[in-house]
């Protein structure tokens, strides 16, 4: 057995390495909150791509996900005052832009069926029906991984963000989602579950 | 996916997830690591998802719209110091109220006050005006050289009156601060800041 209990993913949102000649996210906060909101630009170009795609994969709209972002950040200097230095700035900024993203779904028309979410992301998978598992690690199909998430409803498409790009523990996803523990492992498992349907479905197309 | 492997170990699929998500207790760790050490079924779930984890993780992501960060600053330029905005809009409603509040207090007080200084004033007033004249007509009439006239000054309590015009002073250049700070500045900008904001 090679697999560990708990797998810690590749963060997506971690904090850029910072070098010597760039200052930190704290120095950077100081001098915002000190009156000089320059150097906030920074942050944006650190954290933008993390925070962009936060919001897209859950909105799956490139203009949707750009308009979240940018409120996102704006959200975020607002807030500045109240962020805690000690901890990393990228959850806290994906963070917000989930919210917005999942105060966005809420608004939208009604869901839509597996067949109009296949047909709206373009869904077109390789033949998965000999391996998937092994097939599912090749290069070529992230792209398609990504687009199976976008195909899953939004309140799974959720769950996955949360625990699989975010990686927050169930506690922290029933906070965020307003739901408690129980529904959290409920609808996280449906999600993973339709997922696999999704990628065997399109893959026996 | 292999539905032969499903079926033969079921049930163990949420606790597979459980497992990997990190969330179950430890007695329950325990338990099913055990478990696993005795059937594939379980083992080759945990990897498949396990792999799974990994491969989302690892997804390509798309690249920030090219215009966000401008888009971004040319907003937050608009925007006030984050956290000033409000603790010294805070402050100057404070003061607002404080100024108004001590206005009601000794406003009456301060009329009252003057009242008394007014009415001396003006029968100081009244007398140097009567000397300067009675001299003019005097040097008029050719009658130089210096002779005093009687100077009568109001009877008043001075020292009162002194201490009374002190905290008169006092409670106007507050009300002055207090009022013209929060009304005439109002709450401060990230760019232009009141000489009377707070100091960062």
């Amino acid at each position: 057995m090679t697999i560990a209990t708990k797998p810690r993913v590749q963060a997506t949102v971690q904090t850029p390495a910072q070098t010597t000649d760039q200052p930190t996210d704290a120095a950077i906060i100081e001098q915002v909150l000190a009156g000089d909101s320059a150097p906030f630009r920074l942050l944006v170009e650190r954290y933008q791509r993390a925070v962009f795609n936060a919001s897209y994969r859950l909105v799956g709209d490139h203009h949707q996900a750009a308009d979240i972002a940018q409120e996102a950040f704006v959200r975020a200097y607002r807030s500045l005052h109240t962020f805690r230095r000690d901890a990393p700035l990228a959850p806290w900024l994906c963070r917000i832009a989930i919210n917005l993203s999942l105060n966005w779904l809420k608004r939208q028309r009604p869901e839509l069926s597996l067949e109009e979410r296949l047909e709206k992301h373009a869904l077109e998978l390789p033949d998965l029906s000999d391996e998937p598992q092994r097939r599912l690690l090749q290069g070529e199909r992230q792209q398609s991984v990504r687009e199976a998430v976008l195909a899953l409803p939004p309140d799974q498409r959720a769950v996955i963000e949360l625990r699989h790009f975010q990686e927050l523990s169930y506690q922290e996803m029933a906070q965020i989602l307003g739901i408690s523990v129980s529904n959290v492992k409920v609808r996280l498992f449906r999600a993973r579950k339709h997922l696999r349907q999704i990628l065997e479905g399109v893959g026996e197309r | 996916m292999n539905e032969q492997r499903w079926d033969e170990c079921s049930g163990q699929e949420e606790t597979v997830f459980l497992f990997l998500d990190g969330e179950l207790s430890p007695l329950e760790h325990a338990a099913f690591a055990a478990h696993l050490q005795g059937c594939p079924a379980c083992q080759a779930l945990v990897d498949e998802w396990a792999h799974f984890s990994a491969s989302l993780a690892t997804a390509e992501e798309l690249p920030p719209p090219p215009g966000l960060v401008e888009e971004v600053m040319a907003r937050i330029e608009k925007e006030p110091v984050p956290g000033a905005s409000r603790l010294d809009e805070l402050i100057l409603g404070g003061q607002l109220l404080v100024g108004l509040g001590l206005l009601a207090l000794f406003g009456p007080s301060l009329v009252k006050g003057l009242l008394p200084w007014l009415r001396t004033g003006l029968a100081v007033q009244g007398q140097l005006t009567l000397l300067f004249w009675q001299r003019l007509l005097a040097l008029g009439r050719g009658m130089g050289g210096w002779r005093p006239l009687p100077l009568e000054l109001p009877q008043a309590d001075w020292f009162a009156l002194s201490s009374q015009l002190g905290l008169i002073l006092v409670v106007a250049l507050v009300l002055v601060w207090l009022l013209g700070n929060a009304v005439l500045l109002g709450p401060p900008s990230g760019r232009s800041r009141g000489p009377f904001s707070r100091a960062r």
